[in-house]
């Protein structure tokens, strides 16, 4: 059922490669920001 | 199962949470050896209940041991359960101040989010995917980074999701044109944001309104590069004698004048808003009917005193469009169309006009193509090359003003589009910037 959830949710973006390539966040952020633990749900 | 010492029994706490096959609605990390509670989601069983808090400790689950478990099995074996759950769990040492449940705020989203991309997100499962102009439900701000959300439509979802918050999401844009300006300019030891910027604009002057003058717009050229994030916004109702101004942006032969000249037709319901010139009045022509005819002197201070909304100069003379001819059509109960330039979004936006702004967008290359062809136009292939280009800087540099953007393909159907929208514009409540709503 999570992974129900999580389909749905996935699904609701829009395919934008140009916008990802734009947000991508690869370029340098890394060392500035570090990313959070990770949460699951239950 | 045998607890750590350092759990005295009287800070122990057991809670009784009824479950449904749905999940619960809280999310867990780990933190060292320890389970603790991420966040409690609003809409689910936990947030319902109010038993369960950030930063509690889930010991056990109905005699599970979950202490030293990975985050991910004890979603698995939290996915499997039903019925009453028992938890034991050690309460956060720091009880939350509860917040009193926030009012809600809505916002418009000027940028596209896509969470399976974002490495940032705490809980990638909760993360809600949107678009540029969507409309979010923001329920939760506890925390200042990840507000909990749901999608305008989207509202009958159990679960909030989460979305980067305003603070959140600037900052790391700003980081990320930060880091994209040292790698542009990597020899100079300092550049800021601003300047970068501001040269790139300098260079893009010289625009041209489709009346072949070229355009001036009163706003102030130089204003700081934005980060977009989110736009606060409030409902508006239509109102029968104050309806919103139709603007038409895009690139050039692309059928905007057609629209409008369409629209027109309808003249009881439609209006366009009279221009300001200073050229010499005509035989044929009226006063306040095909011009509003002023002197050159009153044409500079009325541009002084930002009247216009945009103006520009053909064969010496001035002409343009005036916030007050755009009120004069608004208060006669008419609709008014107005084709401008994207420049003048901004002063108009921030009057209190209200207006509604449609993009007019060319279709794919191929599709122009043949749009050509069909309507036995001659055409340069570099002249549709520009189009497309120009449609796309537009879209880039003030997408985030547009309402509606029709693709041209057919000028027929898109003006049955764009009159099905006009249509229900004076039926049903919009999302306008909360700004508009507050200032009357």
């Amino acid at each position: 059922l999570i992974n129900v959830t999580r389909s749905k949710r996935a699904t609701r973006g829009t395919y934008s490669p140009s916008a990802q390539e734009f947000c991508n966040p690869r370029v340098e952020l890394n060392h500035v920001l570090k990313p959070p633990p990770e949460e699951r749900l239950i | 199962p045998i607890l750590p010492e350092q759990y005295r029994v009287d800070n122990i706490k057991v809670i009784k949470i009824e479950k449904s096959t749905e999940p619960l609605g809280a999310t867990v990390r780990n933190e060292a050896d320890a389970v603790v509670v991420g966040r409690v989601v609003r809409g689910g069983a936990a947030d319902k209940s109010g038993l369960l808090h950030e930063g509690d400790e889930i010991l056990e689950v109905n005699g599970i041991e979950m202490r030293g478990k990975s985050v991910n099995t004890v979603c698995d074996i939290l996915a499997a359960m039903e019925g009453t759950l028992t938890f034991l769990i050690v309460p956060a040492s720091q009880a939350r101040a509860h917040s009193s449940r926030e009012s809600m705020l809505h916002v418009r989203a000027h940028f596209d989010y896509d969470p399976e991309e974002d490495m940032y997100i705490p809980c990638r499962e909760l993360g809600i995917g949107f678009q540029k102009g969507d409309v979010l439900h923001i329920i939760s701000q506890e925390d200042p980074n990840w507000w909990q959300a749901y999608r305008e439509g989207e509202e009958d979802q159990t679960l909030a999701g989460l979305v980067p918050s305003q603070s959140f999401q600037h900052q790391r844009e700003s980081m990320r044109l930060a880091a994209e300006e040292r790698m542009s300019k990597p020899q100079r030891k300092s550049t800021t944001l601003l300047c970068g910027k501001a040269t790139k604009r300098k260079k893009k002057k010289g625009a041209y309104a489709d009346a072949g003058y070229p355009i001036t717009n009163t706003a102030d050229e130089f204003e700081a590069e934005e980060i977009l994030t989110y736009e606060e916004v409030s409902t508006h109702y239509p109102r029968a004698n104050n309806k919103r101004p139709i603007v038409l942006i895009g690139p050039p032969n692309i059928g905007r004048h057609e629209l409008r000249q369409k629209l027109m037709e309808d003249s009881d319901r439609f209006a366009a808003a009279i221009p300001h010139t200073s050229r010499a009045r005509k035989d044929s022509e009226v006063d306040s009917q095909d011009y509003h005819f002023i002197t050159r002197a009153q044409f500079e201070a009325d541009i002084l005193s930002r009247k216009f909304v945009e103006h520009g100069e053909y064969e010496k003379a001035y002409y343009g469009t005036s916030l007050d001819a755009i009120r004069s059509v608004v208060n006669s109960g008419k609709i008014c169309v107005l084709n401008l330039h994207p420049q003048s979004l901004k002063i108009l936006r921030t009057s209190d006009l209200k207006p509604y702004i449609v993009f007019v967008a060319p279709p794919s290359l191929e599709k122009l193509r043949q749009k050509k062809l069909r309507s036995g136009e001659t055409y340069k292939e570099e002249d549709l090359k520009n189009i497309i280009e120009k449609a796309r800087e537009m879209e880039e540099k003030y997408g985030h003003f547009f309402d509606m953007i029709i693709i041209n393909n057919d000028t027929e159907r898109a003006y049955g589009q764009l009159l099905t929208e006009i249509n229900s514009l004076e039926r049903e409540p919009q999302w306008v910037p909360a700004a508009w709503v507050k200032a009357t």
